[in-house]
């Protein structure tokens, strides 16, 4: 087995909730949560909104500290970093979010943008190999060099993303955090990013945790999947597994749900998903009878 | 010229006296912006028959939307041309008030986001009401009849849910409610507009769902706008593929799936991951951004991302047609070529 990059052991994060007639309450979004991803590898964390999957990558990346449970990057548990060893963390761990339109900054030319972590750093010898690597961050996501003057209003979605992407590889992460990073995108670019995402796997060997809610572009970039719902994982394991023998009813419901592009297959979905749903709903009203007969 | 002239195949021709529900004709929209006129939609024909379930799917800027806008007259700023005729009623000829009297009661109108398409200070009952309200139906029989209509939607003590406005409820369930508010005047056709965009992916296949049984058991014609070729394939009954504005593939749905003839569209299907099937090591993809309306190259708008393109395709538009032989209408030069090879160009 390669070697650990990061492991979440028994992460829970809760968030107090205010209220002003009624007693305060804590919302547990992430509800003991553990999984491991390895060098080289890519996994998928899969929910719904709701599920826990970005509040677990925003502890993970510590921008946001957990309630208890740790993270460890590299052997080294995340919430002990200060300092300078949180500098480095976030240079080792890097973020691509999900809408390239609020998270580049709209003032700063692509150049500064993609360089500002390199300079922070201090990665770059001299401004000359600095703009050096801007350029060949802006090959390697499929960028021309003339694009490094201009602001992010000038491009579109799928290339601002690119912009996203070339920005977090300038400090050399050992990690790529992914939070939804095409589902903001037009369908015949979210496959030009995907084929990206795929290439900076092979070549860069790049680490991934890939966030996101629709399965089938998880399962084209992931061979780990870590299924998320109500803050908790109700099921993880290699791609073969989840994705064609998924164990957990709310799995089996998840992949009943996507839409697939082919009418005969979605027309024989549709009535599986009708069968799914009556068990499902049985099963519901059985735990309820249980818990009725227990509580009593 | 030996192709012919009309888009529409010999099956799908409507017989003689069953005219459609809906039918737009050579429909373009522009509207005035400051870099000048924009021509948003051009060219549309569609029609859609009575308990007929039609898609028109397109990325962002192919038109979809302001043509479904359009139907009902909702864009006040934009220049209309042609006919848009509903019932045996020209919409876009027709005064304020015969239009009004179509809007939520003829043709039931879903939007995309359920949250800003509701009132947040009026009760779910009297959002859902005011459509038979206006009509002089009375308050009580108005509130039974709302409750019995979100009851059939799925929500659970519907005469406790009436009283409740619209925060309380989550987003499933907005959209259910905005389901109900569309069926309660009883219209026969509605128009649905990226109604699922906005929810987690196992709400939208009830919602979807929840629709697809609906219209059987109403009669109701549906229009489904979306971008999702997912959704369309197990929804509609027939598709338009959009793009910078033009109907550019009109066909059956299954046609669209197994032997589309348009290049736009065989690039879509195949750019998309799979639940199922072997993983490709990269997947198939059209080079290249969605043509902006502001900014369209001459000739056939898809050209500059066409693996298939000639010469001819830089000059001239190609007209949606049904070509010799082929299975349906295309917008493409290389239309006839595509009937012989389906899915791809050798």
């Amino acid at each position: 087995m390669s070697e650990l990059v990061l492991q979440i052991e028994d992460l829970v994060k809760e968030f107090p909730v205010k209220h002003l007639f009624r007693p305060d309450e804590t919302v547990v979004a992430v509800d003991h949560v553990n999984f491991e991803v390895h060098r080289g590898s890519a996994v998928g964390l899969v929910g719904e909104s709701g599920s826990g999957k970005s509040t677990t990558a925003r502890c993970i990346i510590r921008l946001l500290d957990p309630t208890s449970g740790r993270v460890l990057f590299n052997g080294e548990d995340v919430a002990s970093a200060s300092g300078a060893s949180l500098k480095q963390l976030r240079r080792k761990m890097q973020i691509v979010f999900q809408d390239p339109y609020s998270s580049l900054n709209p003032r700063m030319r692509v150049e500064d943008i993609i360089s500002e972590g390199i300079r922070i750093h201090h990665l770059a010898k001299s401004d000359e190999q600095r703009r050096r690597r801007v350029l060949e961050l802006l090959d390697l996501v499929g960028l021309e060099a003339a694009h490094s003057r201009r602001k992010p209003s000038s491009f579109s979605g799928g290339q601002l993303q690119r912009i996203g992407i070339a920005r977090a590889l300038a400090v050399d992460p050992d990690v790529l955090i992914c939070d939804e990073p095409v589902s903001s995108l037009d369908v015949s670019i979210q496959a030009q990013i995907l084929n990206l995402f795929r290439k900076l796997q092979l070549e860069l060997n790049l680490t991934m945790l890939f966030i996101a809610h629709d399965l089938a572009t998880v399962r084209h970039l992931c061979e780990y999947i870590v299924v998320m719902q109500d803050g908790k994982v109700v099921e993880q394991g290699p791609r073969e597994q989840i994705y064609t023998a998924p164990r957990h009813p709310y799995t089996r419901d998840l992949m009943a749900a996507v839409p697939v592009p082919d009418p005969d297959l979605e027309r024989e979905r549709r009535r599986a998903r009708k069968v799914l749903a009556a068990e499902l709903a049985a099963e519901q009203e059985a735990a309820a009878a249980d818990q009725g007969a227990s509580s009593v | 010229m030996t192709t012919v002239i009309e888009d529409v195949s010999p099956g799908q021709q409507p017989a003689a006296g069953d005219a459609p529900l809906l039918d737009i004709k050579n429909l373009s929209i522009s509207f005035p912006t400051q870099q000048g006129i924009v021509r948003a939609v051009n060219g549309v024909r569609l029609n859609v028959g009575h308990r007929e379930k039609v898609g028109i799917v397109g990325e962002s800027g192919s038109g979809k939307s302001v043509t479904a806008l359009s139907i009902l007259r909702l864009l006040p700023t934009a220049t209309i041309e042609g006919e848009i005729w509903f019932d045996g009623m020209d919409i876009l000829q027709a005064s304020e008030e015969e239009v009004r009297a179509i809007r939520g009661r003829r043709i039931g109108y879903i939007f995309q986001n359920p949250l800003s398409a509701l009132n947040p200070v009026q009760t779910i009952g009297q959002q859902l009401t005011e459509p038979l309200r206006i009509r002089g139906v009375n308050r009580r029989e108005a509130h039974e009849r709302g409750a019995d209509l979100l009851d059939r939607v799925g929500i659970k003590n519907p005469r406790r849910r009436m009283k409740d406005h619209p925060h309380q409820f989550s987003g499933g369930m907005r959209q259910r409610v905005i389901i109900a508010m569309a069926l309660i005047a009883e219209p026969s056709l509605v128009i649905a507009d990226e109604p699922t965009t906005a929810l987690d992916v196992r709400v939208q296949a009830r919602v979807l769902d929840l629709l697809a049984e609906l219209a059987e058991e109403r009669h109701l014609a549906v229009l489904l706008i979306t971008h999702d070729l997912g959704i369309l394939a197990g929804f509609a009954e027939r598709v338009v593929v959009m793009y910078a504005g033009r109907p550019v593939e009109k066909c059956p749905i299954d046609g669209l799936y197994h032997h589309s003839i348009h290049p736009y569209t065989v690039g879509l299907l195949n750019s998309l991951p799979r639940l199922d099937g072997e993983i490709p090591k990269t997947l198939t993809t059209i080079s290249g951004q969605p043509a902006s309306p502001l900014d369209l190259p001459p000739g056939c708008p898809f050209h500059p991302r066409c693996p298939y393109v000639l010469d001819r395709c830089r000059e001239e538009e190609p007209l949606l047609l049904v070509p010799p032989g082929g299975p349906h209408a295309s917008a493409c030069h290389r239309a006839e070529e595509w009937s012989r090879n389906p899915g791809r160009l050798p």
